[in-house]
């Protein structure tokens, strides 16, 4: 009897073991074939982070790099003209008569100021103060659009501040991607001083695009201009190298708020910000 | 179906004795009784097996191919670790370059250049656009008011367009387009169509429109 049972629990036994090793094997199978399933999702997907590290890091290390040097200087003039402690009065009045006189003068336009006026009081906003203004000018669409055009780069010291984050990193991706070994002179562009990029925008970009394969020296440029450079060149053509000479860039930091256009006669309404 | 394991003389009928026929004998349960130690010993060394399998070939150990490469899945799992936490480094260094307090004016000149919209460029391209229609000839399309409304991001325009080809329309419909392929415009609104004949001979579609500019 005993040996009876005995037999019939060996054979459940049996084939419970024959369940449990099949269960066993169905599922390192499945782990396996998922397993393979992540590895070609994982090396499709390297590539592409492989060079997002590389770019990262050379973006970092131009960063660092920039800081140690140049960022120091960039940074003191924006504490003195973009976004000063003191009245941005003055330097607001000589930038735009500076640029009246440099569109009037150097480009041909039509273009005169009228008058300049200012609320009495800043507005303390906390870590920026606002100070509104109103200048009535005399100028043909063309003359003033220009005038406006080169306001709209106030604040800016570098070619980068004209594109948008989401350009920068596109830009870099691109020339890492087709011209690795020109991703530092792609950096050393961006970084250039917006002003410098203006008085002669052929030769910075020359020298950004000479070490590039033949193939690519024309998307690259068109990437260039299509994000940024091209509204460079518009608004500055012809009056790059007085602005510098005159010494009024960078301006201050200036929002147009109002534009009405009567006839010749615009009023431009705007403020300026300090701290 | 027991009947399938019973023996061939069951199959004979019993002779009439006039007492009840014996029952036939069990054979199903032998049958398994003897295969239980077999069944087992196989279970056992397939479960054996099937355990020393699992653990020696792990799939970390296999290479895939990938395009024109064959790797580990083990190295190619390290390799996409060992970039994502260099990732995650690089990332915390440049927030920490950005923010660093070595420029913060540069820092706060960016933060509200975000919010400041380019309006003299919008006005620049508009009338690049503008110009675009223009020869040596003739200027046919003229903005004589505008407005920009810098908070709200709109731009007025009220003009008109002339043609001497009696194609005003046409024109001020191609303007529009144009208008709305700039990349700093988000929007132009439909103007009327209408025209007129001017006194000269020629026709003019006078128009309004409102230009919504693209936020950052």
């Amino acid at each position: 009897m005993l040996r009876r049972y005995s037999g019939l629990c060996l054979f459940g036994l049996g084939v419970l073991l024959i369940v449990l090793a099949t269960w066993l094997l169905v599922s390192h199978m499945r782990i396996f074939s998922l397993k393979r399933d992540t590895a070609v999702m994982i090396g499709t997907g390297l590539p592409e982070r492989r060079s997002q590290v590389a770019l990262l890091a050379a973006n970092v290390e131009a960063e660092r790099m920039f800081q140690q040097d140049a960022l120091a200087a960039w940074e003191e003039q924006a504490s003195v003209y973009v976004l000063s402690d003191r009245s941005p009065v003055p330097r607001a009045l000589r930038a735009m008569q500076e640029t009246v006189l440099a569109l009037s003068r150097e480009a041909g336009t039509s273009l005169s100021v009228g008058s300049i006026t200012f609320d009495a009081k800043t507005v303390d906003h906390g870590s920026v103060k606002t100070l509104r203004g109103k200048s009535t000018l005399r100028g043909n669409y063309q003359a003033v659009a220009r005038f406006l055009g080169v306001l709209s780069f106030s604040g800016d010291m570098m070619i980068k501040d004209a594109f948008t984050p989401e350009a920068q990193e596109a830009f870099l991706r691109q020339v890492e991607a087709s011209a690795p070994l020109s991703l530092g002179a792609a950096e050393s562009f961006l970084y250039l001083g917006l002003l410098q990029y203006a008085a002669n925008p052929d030769q910075a970009e020359q020298r950004m695009l000479q070490d590039m394969p033949t193939g690519v020296l024309a998307d690259t440029r068109a990437f260039v201009l299509e994000n940024g450079a091209a509204g460079i060149r518009r608004a500055f053509e012809g009056i790059a190298s007085r602005l510098r000479d005159k010494e009024v860039w960078p301006f201050p930091l200036m929002r147009i708020d109002h534009v009405v256009r009567s006839g010749d006669q615009w009023t431009v309404e705007f403020t300026l910000f300090s701290r | 179906m027991l009947g399938f394991y019973e023996p061939k003389q069951a199959a004979v009928p019993p002779a009439d004795t006039g007492a009840t026929p014996p029952r036939p004998p069990r054979v199903l349960l032998p049958a398994l009784e003897r295969l239980g130690l077999p069944l087992c010993v196989f279970g056992a060394v397939f479960l054996s097996a099937t355990a020393l399998l699992t653990v020696l070939l792990t799939p970390d150990r296999f290479p895939v191919r990938l395009g024109e490469r064959i790797v580990r899945i083990r190295d190619l799992e390290g390799e996409e670790k060992a970039l994502v936490s260099r990732q995650a480094e690089l990332t915390a260094a440049r927030e920490k370059l950005s923010s660093e307090s070595r420029s913060p004016v540069l820092h706060e000149v960016m933060k509200l250049k975000k919010d400041i919209l380019p309006v003299g460029l919008a006005l620049l391209s508009i009338d690049d656009v503008r110009r675009s229609f223009a020869s040596r000839d003739a200027d046919p399309i003229s903005l004589p008011q505008v407005e920009v409304r810098g908070e709200e991001g709109k731009i007025l325009l009220s003009g008109e367009v002339r043609s001497d080809s009696g194609r005003s329309i046409q024109l001020l419909a191609r303007f529009v387009d144009s208008l709305r392929a700039v990349p700093l415009i988000q929007s132009v609104s439909e103007p009327e169509y209408k025209q007129v004949n001017a006194p000269d001979g020629t026709t003019v579609s006078p128009f309004s429109l409102t230009i919504t500019l693209k936020r950052a």
